[in-house]
């Protein structure tokens, strides 16, 4: 455990990414848990707004950042970084929207 | 003693004196291939990356075929046995990832509780995804 760290405002330090991944982390772990479990019987509360809202916007976040720490660990080149980057924000937006309508159908 | 000013990132001397040598013994550099061991925490840190790119395409190929644009997902991972890879991977993730929260957040990275957290863990994971596998198959 690190003691008397403190953030000392530099706004490209990925604190704020490692924060949110841990926060993301742990809230997914609730909703994902009663979003499987309700499917599986009557899916009554699984297909709830407060259940697939946070399940799809923290899930896309998470997932992609996680995507983007392994391709920071095995690309060395800054251009490709950009390249892959800029695949997963697109993929990101694409599935945020998809899932705004898949919400805003049920 | 070499001002930080007089010097890139990497540790090199961008000017030639004598009090500037190479390479600096109070930076801390890294070998160019890294050997790894056979750790627990390597273990740990390679399941839990390889569960969680499990986890992420799951979930947006979820969010496609839900959406309509990926309809044989649905049937690719309607049967148990993908179900229950899913489930293993998912709580796996979240074990080890409340682990790791632990490391960073309390004591978690001493010595004398990193391994026991770890089997915690792999134990926690077979009794959850057997719980969680019942319905699945009943």
């Amino acid at each position: 455990m690190i003691k008397g760290y403190k953030y000392n405002g530099h706004g490209d330090s990925g604190l704020f990414e490692w924060l949110l991944q841990r926060v993301s982390g742990v809230i997914l772990i609730v909703v994902i848990a009663v979003h499987f479990f309700s499917m599986i019987k009557s899916g009554e509360w699984g297909l709830k707004s407060i259940v697939l809202g946070p399940l799809f916007a923290l899930g896309i976040f998470h997932t992609l950042n996680g995507f983007k720490a392994i391709t920071d660990d095995y690309v060395k080149s800054t251009i490709w970084r950009a390249i892959i980057l800029a695949i997963y924000w697109i993929v990101g937006v694409t599935a945020a929207v998809l899932a705004l309508k898949v919400v805003s159908g049920l | 003693m070499v001002e930080d000013n007089e010097l890139n990132f990497t540790g090199v001397c961008k000017i030639k004196y004598k009090g500037c040598k190479m390479p600096r013994k109070d930076l801390v550099t890294y070998p160019k291939k890294v050997s790894y061991k056979k750790h627990t925490g390597m273990t740990a840190w390679l399941l839990h990356r390889i569960s969680g790119v499990i986890l992420g395409l799951y979930l947006l190929l979820h969010i496609f075929g839900k959406a309509g644009y990926a309809d044989w997902f649905g049937a690719l991972t309607g049967n148990a046995i993908a179900r229950i890879i899913v489930l293993v991977a998912f709580v796996y993730h979240a074990f080890n990832g409340f682990r790791i929260v632990l490391i960073d957040f309390s004591n978690g990275a001493e010595k004398e509780v990193f391994s026991k957290q770890f089997m915690v863990v792999v134990l926690l994971t077979i009794v959850v995804t057997i719980i969680g596998a019942i319905p699945l198959f009943s």
